[in-house]
Order: structure tokens, then sequence, then C-alpha cells
């Protein structure tokens, strides 16, 4: 058996306050892909799934923006945030 | 040819002439500067009915600027490079500050040394768009009865698309 490895999950700007949490840790086993992983914080709560629903967002894996299909590896450092609105 | 690359991500002020002097070169007959402030007019998201504001628009007090820590300063470094890849630059300054900002505060300044002036003003239109696409950074307007996130503008992504052409 595979031992599952810690998977820190970042939130920004109105999806960290929707989230009502800043950051999650997932545990897991095998590389997901980035529109899995988001499928899997939505199945923790139902409030979860509200803050990620019909919202346009954007992903970065270990400070890279990526595409929801790019693979996220057990150990990834995720940031999912809303569209970049500084300058 | 070297190119040095300031970055800064700060809560304090910045004074645009030390950064001017700072970006000054021996080979550079030029520096052109872009500073963004906070504007008094900004709508909010939802209307307001409340009936003690012009026309329906409540009183921007302050933006609120949050970003992602390690993944800023790294991608505003990333975007310099590919500006210097494209034009002739020499020294890039990036300022932006993060936390509550007053309307009327400088926000986000862009330096650009060059040799010459048509490299200095397009790189620092390229820099200025990327900044507003790929950075991860969020303003947040506070109104005096509100307070909303502000939505990315579809025309700043369309801006994106001719740095994907050639330099003419």
């Amino acid at each position: 058996m595979k031992a599952s490895q810690d998977t820190a999950v970042l939130f920004f700007a109105s999806l960290r306050e929707a989230m009502k949490t800043p950051n999650l840790n997932l545990a897991l086993e095998n590389p997901v892909q980035v529109c899995e992983l988001v499928q899997l914080i939505a199945t923790q709560s139902a409030a979860y799934a509200a803050a990620l629903a019909g919202r346009e967002l954007l992903v970065a894996v270990n400070e890279q923006l990526v595409t929801q299909q790019c693979m996220v590896t057990p150990g990834d450092t995720v940031a999912l945030f809303p569209p970049v609105t500084g300058g | 040819m070297t190119l040095s690359i300031n970055c800064r991500i700060q809560t304090e002020d910045f004074s645009v002439t030390t950064e001017y002097q700072a970006l000054q070169r021996p080979d550079c007959g030029s520096v052109v500067l872009f500073s963004g402030l906070v504007r008094e007019h900004f709508a909010p998201i939802a209307p307001l009915s409340c009936e003690n504001t012009s026309a329906g628009v409540d009183r921007l007090l302050a933006l609120e600027l949050e970003h992602y820590p390690g993944m800023t300063e790294r991608s505003i470094i990333a975007i310099a490079q590919q500006a210097a890849a494209r034009y002739d630059l020499r020294a890039v300054t990036i300022i932006h500050r993060i936390g509550v900002l007053p309307v009327h505060e400088q926000i986000v300044l862009v330096g650009i040394a060059s040799p010459h002036r048509r490299d200095a003003f397009a790189a620092c239109e390229m820099l200025m768009d990327f900044l507003k696409n790929e950075v991860p950074l969020w303003k947040k307007a506070h109104f005096q009865q509100s307070s909303a996130w502000v939505e990315a503008k579809a025309s700043d992504k369309t801006a994106l698309a001719r740095w994907e052409q050639p330099p003419t």
C-alpha cells in the first residue's frame, strides 16, 4: 500500500472568503488532475461545494499557472484563485 | 547584455524620483516610468439603493490588495525576463503595493531603462498587460457602505494577444 502524502491547497481573495479558510491539506496517494482535486474538495462538504460551484478559477501548482488538466503529484502545493486584478 | 531586475512587493509607499534615479544607466538613453494610482471613481458591482450618494454610486474609500507571497515575486521576474527577451532592456523595476490603499495612493510602479525609447515604451506596456493577467494579486474595493472584490476585465485579457505577435 502506498503511503499518502499531504498536498496543500491554498485559496485566495474571493475564493478564500467563500471557502472560509485560507488552506486545506489533502491526503493524496496518487497523482490526480487539478479538476479532480477540485471535485475532491467539493465532496468534503456542502459549503465547499457551494463555494467552488460556477466560479472561474485559475490554478497554480508549485507557484506556476497551469490548466485544470494539469496533474497534481502528492506533496505539491496547489493554489486556487479567481482571475487576478492587480496592476 | 545584463539585465537588472528590481521587484518589490511592499505595504509602504515608493518614491518615483528615487526609482527613476536608480534606473539610470550610462548606456541607456531612455527611462520610461508608469505609476498606477487609486482613482476616486470606481463603480461598485452591486447597484446601490441608498439616496445619499450621487447617481447611486457609492464613494470609494480604498482598495485592498491581496497577493500570493512567493508566486507574486516569481511571476513578476518571469514577465520581466519575457519582456527583456523581446526588447532591448537594461533595467526593470516593478514595485507593487499590498494592503489597504486609500484613494489617491500609488499602487504600482513599472520602470524601464533601455538604450532606446521605443523598446522602453513597449516593454512598459507589455509588463502592465502581463501584470494585470498573470500575477497573483487581487483588489477588493471598500466603499462607504459596502465592499466588493474587483472583477477581472475582459479587455485586460484581450490586451495580451498583441504580445503573441512578433515585435514590429
